[in-house]
Formats: structure tokens, sequence, C-alpha cells
């Protein structure tokens, strides 16, 4: 330590070149906001999309969902027009599927009939009745291009590749805003999300971090009154931002949805070291003000190094248990982090010594060092109440632990990403207009392979959709059968046998498939079937409204399957995020795990002793599950976000357990009896605990101004599992501590 | 001196130099055509309005799997209104399956069409005529002669195609109707000046992107004074699918009556 403080220019020196380098490498970072490649490629759900798109393409849409009180109102029906009009002018689009491009074939006096199903390309009177009787017969338009009560319409886009997403969708927002009618567009897919998630990462990015900063600057202040306390922790925080995001262009990672909690995270974890330092200095200053600064440097750093290596070694274990997720941002998360912390150490043991030196002190500060402030009076509160009542503390603690916990039965796991953006963004309108009135926004692709023309390959597939569309989450099952029987209803009278019925002869099919050529579109055969018919797809579409609709529908799906010799297997962006949302769950579980085990373990270890390890744990215990109840009550899902929250408020509660057993530990090896070593833990060195949990709660608060409510809720969980760590750290353990007069604590 | 002699000579003289310039200037006068013109003359060279073939058509998708069609056709002119009858020959699924189109100057097309497996016979009323013909990426406008007064024609610089000198021609749309129907805005063509034969035709959308190619290869001479191109490749330039019409067999003139091109007649053997 001494030779830190001789070489203070060169620690100074190297700290700034690596700052430097960081800082270079960081600028190259880019965003990815593509939750589906947040997932490894090799999961099931995957290679069976990306087999069934390697035939039948990949679709990017963008669904524009108009909804009024009525769309066929002559003067919405006509600026609607106009819009899908200027749409189709775009270069933007491979393809457009709405009400003014779908296509009805009927027979009519042993004619067959192509006809758009809505003709407003001429000037005149609207005859809204017969678009409306039209529609209503219409299978491709009534309930899935309009709903049945002609509030809501749809414009189905599909995207070209070799255009940027954000050009496309300021394109269609461009033209949306010419829409001079009575009713609304709002935009939903994929390429939607992921341009508004990239933008909102920018934007959080860009806000929480200076608000993050200037938050911990005003804390600072507030708490030592001195603005070398500030620029110090400030100095460590920063660096150790600006090293972990160097990292991760070097690794070639990108910058997710996650990655908006990385700086929040170190400004509210790597603060403490610093705060911990400067406390003490404060505190040898004001008690021996006799020594020189550098030896009040060196007997802070003396004093500090075991607990903040043991501390920093704990929470780095905590976060690091982040890298038994699948998802792949957290995995990354989980190694940045910890990587972060362990500079964030570093720096706190290293640079801030020799600035310190360097940087001479002007005054001792005050702040929250008063001897009665608001603090330490609760602190000396609830000293006497651990005192007087220690059992019933236990008890109080476990029935609102239960009581907490019961929440745990409105418990769910998200059941898609479009909980992403907030429930009040437009694209959470959309979703939901679409799934009450349109069918619903997901879909599962069954996939097949056999001869397509063969009768009674299709016949199955007529029967599947038959008994899929008798489900109530299902709104529409769709196969190249709908499509013969189409053309079955244009070629025969409704009397006919053959009327509305899949042909019984091979060349039948062959030649309704080859009649469907020349008089629809051949690229909508090709949604349903390869070139060569040798494959087809069953597209399902559905709505949930529960995590275990999806589950559900999959099991009815292969019952429903069961012992059809075609069947390959079934995809889609459903099943992805299904999977997904699973692997979260068990991500979840296993980093939970991991950290806390790994935590026992290591107080096991510094204490020698395994009583420690399991009382220190049981903090952690009891926030991780009070938070889970807490997040039922709230109706928070667990998502790609709040499944973090196990791993960062372990490897951050443990802390404050840790600083106590340390105190009571040194308070009873220097004489003290358990209730006065309990007593000056709690006021001294609780106070301490206090003001470093404060200003982590502070730090993520600053997630609250996220644009992404999974944030915000990640926000609201960390904040109380780290409060609750907190208070049982200073009241329950205490309490146990006076009832169990553990041995580890009087070695 | 000198100088003087001869401009009073060519002063004495200048009715004779300026017929002799004038007769000098016919040539190219004469051959200077109009666009629409040479367009019409190249039509003219390539349309016989009376044949029969049997034509191999190839669709053929951006990985190179191919679906091969045979087809029987007639094709006969009455007064103003061609009538065509196709036949599928191959594949034996779709065998026997007909249409029967008449294309009328003055009126609206009209099509039929008879399926074997159902022995039915239906009018196929559509507004679409640029729809692909049989599912390929040729259209049903391609398979008849452009009406002129829907375009605008204008020549563009001459070029050399395959070693051919050729003039280059632009015909675009005259309205978004005729855009939307023809499924293109404008075509740049190719036209051989030493036989006044379309080589090449390019396609291009409602944002000038070239859309299609269409290129016609060996020309054979039909009857006195018509050609017909015996190879025909349309590609898809967004989708990179391609079409190939190849004919097997063909013949001047049609040896059917009228009476054999009305829709009862496409169920007859």
């Amino acid at each position: 330590m001494e030779t830190i403080i001789k070489y203070k220019w060169w620690v100074l020196s190297v700290c700034l070149i690596l700052t430097a380098l960081s800082l270079w490498s960081a600028l190259s970072i880019r965003i990815n906001p593509d939750i589906e490649s947040y997932l490894p490629d090799d999961i099931s759900s995957k290679i069976n999309t990306d087999s069934i798109e390697s035939i039948f393409g990949k679709d990017e849409p963008i669904l524009l969902v108009f909804n009024s009180d009525d769309i066929l109102e002559p003067v919405t029906l006509r600026e609607l027009f106009k819009i899908d009009s200027s749409l189709s002018e775009q270069k933007y689009f491979t393809s457009k599927h709405s009400i003014f491009n779908a296509k009805e074939i009927r027979s009519e006096d042993d004619m067959m009939i192509v006809e758009n199903l809505i003709d407003l390309s001429q000037d005149g009177i609207i005859d809204t009745s017969t678009i409306r009787r039209r529609i209503r017969k219409s299978l491709q338009a009534y309930g899935h291009l309009v709903s049945k009560d002609f509030t809501t319409t749809l414009i189905l886009l599909n995207a070209d590749k070799q255009f940027d997403g954000g050009e496309i969708i300021q394109n269609i927002e461009s033209i949306l805003h010419q829409f001079n009618g009575e009713g609304k567009f709002y935009m939903y897919g994929p390429l939607y999300m992921r341009t508004e998630a990239e933008m909102k990462i920018g934007r959080d990015f860009m806000l929480l971090l200076p608000l993050g900063l200037l938050i911990m600057i005003i804390f600072l202040f507030l708490s030592f009154r001195q603005k070398r306390a500030v620029f110090l922790p400030l100095s460590v925080v920063i660096i150790s931002i600006i090293i972990s995001f160097g990292i991760m262009p070097i690794m070639g990672w990108e910058l997710s949805i996650i990655g908006i909690l990385l700086p929040v995270m170190m400004i509210a974890i790597a603060n403490d070291y610093g705060i911990h330092f400067i406390t003490k200095y404060q505190e040898l200053s004001i008690t021996h003000q006799e020594l020189s600064e550098d030896t009040i440097v060196l007997h802070t750093v003396n004093y500090l190094k075991k607990p903040v290596l043991m501390t920093g070694i704990t929470t780095m274990i905590g976060l690091f248990g982040m890298v038994l997720h699948i998802i792949i941002p957290a995995k990354q998360m989980g190694v940045i982090s910890s990587i972060g912390i362990a500079v964030a150490v570093v720096l706190s043991l290293v640079l801030i010594p020799a600035l310190m030196v360097i940087i001479k002190r002007k005054s001792n500060g005050t702040g929250f060092l008063k001897r009665n402030n608001f603090i330490r009076r609760v602190l000396v509160y609830f000293s006497s109440i651990i005192q007087k009542k220690p059992k019933q503390i236990v008890w109080v603690s476990l029935v609102l632990l239960l009581l907490t916990f019961t929440g745990f039965n409105k418990f769910e796991i998200s059941r898609d990403f479009d909980k992403i953006l907030h429930k009040d963004h437009p694209y959470s309108t959309a979703k939901l207009l679409t799934d009450e009135n349109l069918g619903g926004t997901k879909n599962i692709r069954l996939f097949f392979k056999g001869d397509v023309k063969d009768p009674a390959f299709l016949k199955n597939l007529d029967r599947y959709q038959h008994e899929l569309e008798a489900l109530p989450e299902v709104g529409s099952a769709s196969s190249l059968s709908t499509m013969i029987r189409e053309m079955t209803k244009a070629m025969n009278k409704p009397e006919s046998r053959d009327y509305d019925h899949i042909p019984d002869s091979r060349n039948a099919v062959a030649q309704y498939l080859e009649l469907y050529a020349m008089s629809g579109d051949p690229a909508d055969l090709e949604d349903f079937t390869d070139f060569n018919f040798e494959y087809a797809v069953m597209e399902v579409q559905f709505k949930t409204d529960k995590e275990h609709t999806i589950k559900k529908l999959k099991t009815k799906l292969e019952e429903i399957v069961d012992n059809d010799p075609n069947y390959c297997f079934m995809g889609g962006y459903s099943l992805i995020e299904e999977q997904m949302n699973r692997f979260i769950a068990k991500g979840q579980l296993y980093s939970l795990i991991f950290a806390l085990v790994a935590i026992i373990l290591i107080l096991s270890f510094i204490f020698r002793s395994f009583t420690a390890g399991l009382l220190g744990g049981l903090p952690l215990i009891v926030a991780v599950l009070a938070t889970m109840g807490f997040m039922g009550w709230l109706n928070i899902e667990l998502s790609i976000v709040t499944a973090l929250i196990s791993s960062i408020s372990i490897g951050l509660g443990v802390d404050y357990t840790l600083h106590i057993f340390w105190r009571i530990k040194k308070e009873i090896r220097d004489g003290a009896k358990y209730p006065e070593a309990i007593h000056t833990s709690i006021i001294s060195t609780g106070y301490g605990v206090t003001i470093n949990a404060l200003s982590v709660i502070i730090g993520f608060s600053v997630l609250m101004f996220s644009s992404f409510g999974i944030i915000q809720d990640f926000s609201i969980l960390i904040m109380f599992s780290i409060a609750l760590c907190m208070l049982c750290s200073l009241i329950l353990i205490p309490a146990i501590c006076i009832i169990t007069k553990p041995k580890f604590l009087s070695k | 001196m000198k100088n003087k002699l001869n401009y009073s000579l060519l002063i004495n003289y200048k009715h004779h130099v300026l017929t002799l310039l004038f007769i000098a200037m016919i040539p190219s006068m004469s051959f200077s055509q109009s666009a629409q013109e040479i367009f019409l003359e190249s039509i003219d060279n390539t349309d016989p309005e009376n044949i029969e073939m049997i034509t191999t058509l190839v669709i053929e998708d951006a990985n190179k799997r191919q679906r091969i069609r045979k087809i029987a056709s007639s094709r006969k002119k009455f007064g103003t209104s061609q009538k065509m009858i196709l036949k599928f020959i191959e594949p034996p699924d779709v065998r026997g399956t007909s249409m029967l189109v008449f294309d009328h100057a003055d009126l609206t097309d009209e099509m039929w069409i008879y399926m074997p497996a159902i022995q039915k016979v239906r009018r196929i009323i559509s507004a679409d005529k640029g729809k692909n013909f049989m599912g390929s990426e040729f259209s049903n406008a391609d398979m008849s002669k452009p009406n002129f007064e829907d375009f605008q024609f204008s020549k563009l610089a001459n070029e050399v195609l395959d070693g051919r000198d050729c003039y280059k021609l632009e015909l675009v749309c005259k309205n978004p109707k005729t855009s939307k129907e023809m499924g293109y805005n404008r075509q740049e063509i190719w036209i051989s000046k030493s036989d006044m034969l379309s080589r090449k035709i390019i396609y291009f959308d409602k944002h000038n992107k070239p859309k299609k190619k269409q290129t016609l290869e060996n020309y054979k001479m039909m009857g006195k004074d018509k050609f017909f191109a015996y190879n025909r490749v349309m590609e898809n330039l967004k989708n990179h699918r391609t079409s190939y019409m190849n004919v097997v067999k063909i013949q001047s003139g049609s040896q059917l009556a009228e009476s054999e091109f009305r829709p009862e007649q496409l169920s007859k053997p």
C-alpha cells in the first residue's frame, strides 16, 4: 500500500491510459434490439423455424392496425384507400395485403369471377352495404383483414430486408401522418418493435447514465459535504463503466436491452467501495487529527482492504451467476458486470488512495456524520427492539415473509416479448386490437412433407383446420386446403357435392392449383406449399392471455397430428418466445442456486463456520422469496430483465450481512458482550450499511425513468429486494444472533 | 478574278445545286422512322395472326427448380378479334385442361377454362391483364398485341446487342391504369435494324427499377414474311425466377374453323 502512495502519479497515469483505450473501444459498440438473437441458434424452436423459413421464406411483417367506429364509413374508407395506395407506391415492401387488394373469387351464372373485394379506383358513391356483404362472405377478409364488427382493419406489409428498418418505419409513419379521417393507425410487428427498442435503448443510455451520475453526485455531497468525497467515488464509477463497456466490442458483444442495466448497476454498486473509503477516512480524520494525510490514507486502506475485497468477491460471484442463463446477453452481463466490479474494487483500493494523496483535503466534511441525525435515531430504535424482543422479531419476520410469499400464486412467466415496450405504447394497443378483433397476433406453423396434391393429404389438413378453429384461443388456421376449397366454390354451384370440398382425385387438385395460378396470385400458394408441392405448412393464428395458452395449444396440436406420417414438426416466432421464457425461468433458478450456494460457501470459508454461511444466506433467501411473492402481488412477470433480480440482489445484499458479522465479531473480540456488540454494530457499521443500501436504492431508482416497462419493473423489484436485505441484516440477523449466540462470532 | 467567276457559277447553277442536295438527303429522310413506326414494323414482322404450335413452358424458381408444361395452341384472327385455344398436353395431372381466349380490339377480352377432372367449363372474368400467364413470369399481356394508344413512344440511343446494331425504343404507359394493368411503367426494347425484330425487352416498375427482362431468340421464318421467336426467356429481376417458352412444333395458319373456338368445344378431346 505504501507503494501505491509512492508511485501515485504512475497509478494515475496507468488508470487514465486504460480508460482512454477503453473509451476508444466503447465508441464502437453496436446496439442489438433483436430479442430473437438473444437466444442461441441451436435451440429446437429456432432450428425448426429456420427450417420452415428456408423453404417458405423469412417474412418481416409489419401490421398497420386501423381502428375507428366504422371503417366502411365512406370518408374513412376513401382516406384508408389513399393510404393503401400510397403504401403501394413505396419501394420498401415486397408485398402488401389489405382489403383493397383482397380478391373475391366466386361463381356466378356459370362464370368464375375474380375481382377486388373493394374497388375505389373510380370516384363515385360508395355502396357500403354491398361492400359489407362481400366482406362477410370472404374467408380471407372477414375476421382476418377486417374485424367482424367492422371497427378494425389491417394492412399487412412485408418489408424488403435490403432497406434499413428505421428508414422503412419512418416512411410508413410519414404516410400515415397524411391520414385525414376518423380513426387511428397503430403499428405492430417485430421490425417495428426492434426499431422502437433500438431507439429507446439509445435514449435510455443517454438519459439514465447522466441522471444516475447526477443523483450520485448529489447524494455523495449531501452525505459528505466535501468535493473530494464526491469526485473520488465518481471517478471510480466512471472509469469502471468505461472499462466495462470497452470490453464489449473487444469480445464481439453488442448492447442489448439488458445492457441498459449495466451503467446504473455500476453507479449503484461501484459507488459503495468509495463510500466506505470516504466514511472511514473522515472518521479517522476527526478522531486522529494528529496523523498526516498519507498515514490516514494508509490506515484507511489497511482497515478496508479485507472487507472491500470480501464484499467485492461476493458481489462478483452473485453477478457471475448470470452466466448460467441461456439468454446470451444475460451471460454477457454476468461476465461484464463481474469484471466491472473487479475494476471498481481495484480502483477503490489503488486509485482512490493515490488521488487522496494528490488532491489535498480542504475540510473534514460532516454531512451525515452528525451525531444525532434521523438514520442514527432509527438505528438506535432498532437496536433497542432487538435487545428487548428478539423472538418476536423472528416470528414477525416469518409471518411477513409468508404473507408476501402468498403472492407467488399469481407469479407468472412472461408469455412473449410484447411487454418490452410500455403498455401505453401504440405497439401494445395494436396488439390488443389485433388480439381482440382479428384473430390474434401469434402464430405457429405446422410443417408437413409429402405429396401435397394427394387428396388424402389435403383432407387431413382440412380436418386439422376444423379441429383447431373450434378452440377458443385460435383465431384461424390456414393451409393449402383453404385455397383449394375457395377454388371449388368458384367452379361449382352451392348445391353441388364438389362445392367447398376437397376434390377426391389428384388430377382435380392439380387442375385447381393450375387455375389458381392463372387467376389468383401464385405467390399466395407459396405461403402454404413449396415450388415442387413436396412440403406444406399450416399457419395457426391465435392470441395469448395466459402463459399456459401456448403450452396448451402446443399439446393440442401435437395430439391432432399425432398419427400423421406427413407431419414433421412445428415452428414459428411464438414457439421461440415460449422456449425463451422457459429458459428465462430455468436460468433464474440455476443462477439463484449457484449464487446462494457460492455465497454460503464463501461466508463459511471466511468465518470458518457453516453456520455463518447459512445465517449469512438467510437474508438473501428471504429477499428472493419475498421478491417473487411481491412480483405476484404487483402482476410483474418474470422476463429477460426481471430474471436477473436474484443474482444481482444476492450479490449486493450479502455485503450488508458480511459487514455486520465483521463488526460484531470485532466488538466481541475486543471484549464486548453480545447485546453491547450488537448495539455498537447496528449504530456504527449499520449506519454505513444503511447509507450504502440507500445509495444503491437511489442509484437503481433512476431506472424508473426508462422507456421500457420491464426495466421499470426491475427497478421496483431491486429496490424492494435491497431494502429487504438491508432490514434483514440490521434487524433479523442481529435478533437471531442474540437468541442463538453463534460460536463463529465469538471465535 | 477566278473567285468572282466561281461565285457567279454558283449563283447561276444554284437551282441545280439545291436539287442535288435535296436528292442526296432523300435516303436519310425516308429511313428516319419514328419510334412508333419502328415498333409497328417489328410487330408486323413477328405477329402471324394464324398459327398452331406446341410449346414447352418451363417455370424455374430462384433455386433452379423447374415446373414443365407442354401446351398445344391454336390462334386465328376473325374480323377484329384474335381467338386462341390452349390445351395442356403435359404433365399428366393437368392433361386436357384447356383455355379459350378472345382478344378483342374494341371490347374487353374474354376467357374460358375447362377442367377435365371435374368436367366443367367456366368463363373467367378478371380485370387483371397483368396477371401471370399460366403461373409463369410471362404475363397475359405478353401473349397479345399491345394496344398502341396506351403508350408513348420514343427513340433512345442506338446500341449494339450481341453483335447486332439495334434501335433502342422506350414505351411509356400513358396512364396509371394502363401501368397497373400491364404490371410495369415503361419498357425499353432493342430491335435489330437489319431485320426489325425485337431482341430484348426490359420492363421497369413505377420506381424506374428494372423489374423483368425478356430475350427473344432463334427467330425463324413463318410463311412468306413473318418471323417467330422460337425461344423466349423472361427473367424476373426481383424474385430471380425465370420462365422459358420454347417452340417444339409450329405451323403457319390454323385448320380450325371459327366454330371450334367456342367454350362448348373445350370439353371435346
